[in-house]
């Protein structure tokens, strides 16, 4: 078909219907919203978490009856652990001042507790990717003058338990809006095809080919999907921003500035171009029915 | 198109809608290349449905329909719309698009055939001065009369240069001095070679314009004159 007239087509079909082109377009963004959205807060939750977990930290809590040579012994089998770094001693007195150093708003309170039994700690950190055996575990914890080994595995495991949910609901998620996104195209088609009924029953006794019949329509759900697309990633975007422009207003929450990100490009494109692919399935299915129908 | 052969055969069709009477039994006919023919008979005999099985939209239960010898019913589905160019029909309700002006529903067939955009506007305006609506052209169909529209949709019966003309009752809601305009349209279109036939219930016409005609009754094909 001549391209001028197949646009010309497109033009007619998207005029003949317009408030149901823009109705179809409205909802499928919508659609994809709630999609993106979803998507953007679990990837950028895993990103997170996978930060936060980059590095193991664990934290030997002694005995206020601990001797010299207990420290000395834990701290040597640290040292034994494979994949061990940034060994540090901390002393009550060191612990204090941290203390008073990390809640400088509440230093005055702080004086009043009774600061003086802390315990003395050793902090040690695994590289990335390294975790802390539980025999290593085991064996560090029932060292004299070792009162509890912090290492937040409990934490891990619930972070570890929450994505495996987020996965299941996610998964079903995504599937209810994509099916529901091909669904709104395919009707919006659907409507466009009714609306030219005898258009295409006079093309089709004038010796009209179906895909001739067809292009028209296959275009516009494809055009409805990328600007479904296009508009969704434009409401994502506004509200990244407006999101983020909230995070950064309060002191506590603007480290996560640096953290969270919108899609980058290459993904933008690959929605706009999954979303073109999802308008032609739909339209190809709206248009199939209609087709196998007709008769001259 | 007059350098196809047109050659319309019926063998011994059957043909039945349900448990209704028979539309055809055992009827024949045979059209030739070039002919005018007229084709008559009380409403629900089966004119529209023997133009319903030329186009091959309905299968014979039985017999054969060839055209250009070739088995209609053969055809395949990717081979249909070639097969639906070698016709032009014009409708007695017209079928024509209300919104587009009257060049853009002439335009139709040749664009379906994949033509130049240039060369389907000139072919376009060269029928139009031939059957003399130029005037017409930049007109929406909406506000046409219904004798003009009967013209453009003989003009987009005929623009593709079909090998046959089937004409549905065209002459049906006319008044008599446009019925005997679309008349001489098709008898002129006839002389270059392309075959028409007509549907009628006008006898009157078919008197004043004596061609072959034929009468279907009790589901056969039958002749009149010849």
């Amino acid at each position: 078909m001549n391209r001028s007239i197949l646009f010309q087509q497109v033009k007619d079909n998207i005029k003949a219907h317009l408030a149901t082109t823009l109705g179809g377009l409205l909802t499928a963004t919508c659609a994809l919203v709630l999609l993106g959205v979803f998507v953007l807060v679990y990837v950028n939750l895993i990103d997170i978490t996978n930060n936060f977990f980059h590095q193991s930290h664990y934290s030997v809590f002694l005995k206020p009856t601990q001797k010299t040579v207990d420290r000395e012994a834990v701290n040597s089998r640290i040292r034994e652990v494979p994949g061990v770094i940034n060994i540090q001693l901390i002393s009550p007195k060191q612990s204090k001042q941290d203390l008073l150093q990390s809640f400088e708003g509440t230093k005055a309170v702080l004086e009043k507790i009774n600061l003086k039994n802390l315990p003395w700690v050793i902090d040690f950190s695994l590289e990335a990717g390294v975790e802390l055996s539980v025999q290593n575990a085991d064996a560090l914890s029932r060292m004299a003058g070792v009162d509890e080994l912090f290492y937040g595995r409990e934490t891990k495991d619930q972070v570890e338990t929450f994505f495996q949910i987020a996965n299941f609901i996610g998964l079903f998620l995504v599937a209810l809006l994509v099916i529901a996104i091909l669904y709104i195209i395919q009707n919006t088609i659907m409507l466009g095809i009714r609306s030219r009924a005898k258009e295409i029953e006079v093309l089709n006794v004038l010796g009209a080919t179906p895909s001739f019949i067809q292009l028209p329509f296959l275009i516009e759900g494809a055009l409805i999907g990328i600007f479904s697309g296009l508009s969704s990633l434009g409401v994502m975007y506004l509200l990244y921003r407006f999101l983020l422009a909230g995070v950064t207003f309060s002191p506590a929450t603007y480290g996560l500035v640096e953290m969270v990100h919108f899609f980058d490009l290459p993904q933008q494109l690959l929605t706009v171009a999954v979303m073109a692919v999802m308008g032609l399935i739909s339209s190809g299915l709206a248009t199939r029915k209609i087709l196998l129908d007709l008769k001259p | 198109m007059a350098s196809l052969a047109a050659q319309i055969q019926f063998q011994q069709i059957v043909k039945s809608y349900q448990k209704k009477q028979p539309v055809f039994h055992q009827a024949n006919l045979e059209v030739r290349s070039g002919e005018f023919l007229y084709l008559t008979g009380a409403s629900g005999s089966g004119k529209t449905t023997l133009f319903r099985l030329l186009m091959g939209a309905e299968a014979p239960d039985s017999g054969q329909v060839n055209f250009a010898g070739k088995n209609v019913a053969s055809l395949k589905l990717r081979e249909r719309p070639y097969h639906l160019r070698s016709f032009g029909v014009v409708f007695q309700d017209y079928k024509l698009l209300p919104h587009k002006t009257a060049k853009d529903n002439i335009s139709i067939p040749l664009l379906i055939k994949g033509e130049p955009l240039d060369e389907v506007s000139q072919k376009v305006d060269d029928l139009a001065a031939r059957l003399g609506f130029t005037h017409l052209l930049s007109s929406k169909v909406a506000s046409l009369s219904g004798g003009e529209q009967q013209l453009i949709a003989i003009a987009r019966a005929y623009v593709h240069n079909p090998a046959v003309i089937l004409a549905d009752e065209p002459t049906a809601n006319l008044d008599n001095q446009t019925a005997e305009n679309t008349l001489d349209i098709l008898r002129k279109i006839n002389q270059g070679g392309t075959t028409v036939v007509l549907a009628t219930h006008n006898l009157d016409l078919i008197k004043r314009h004596p061609a072959r005609t034929l009468l279907i009754r009790q589901a056969k094909i039958l002749e009149v004159n010849r």
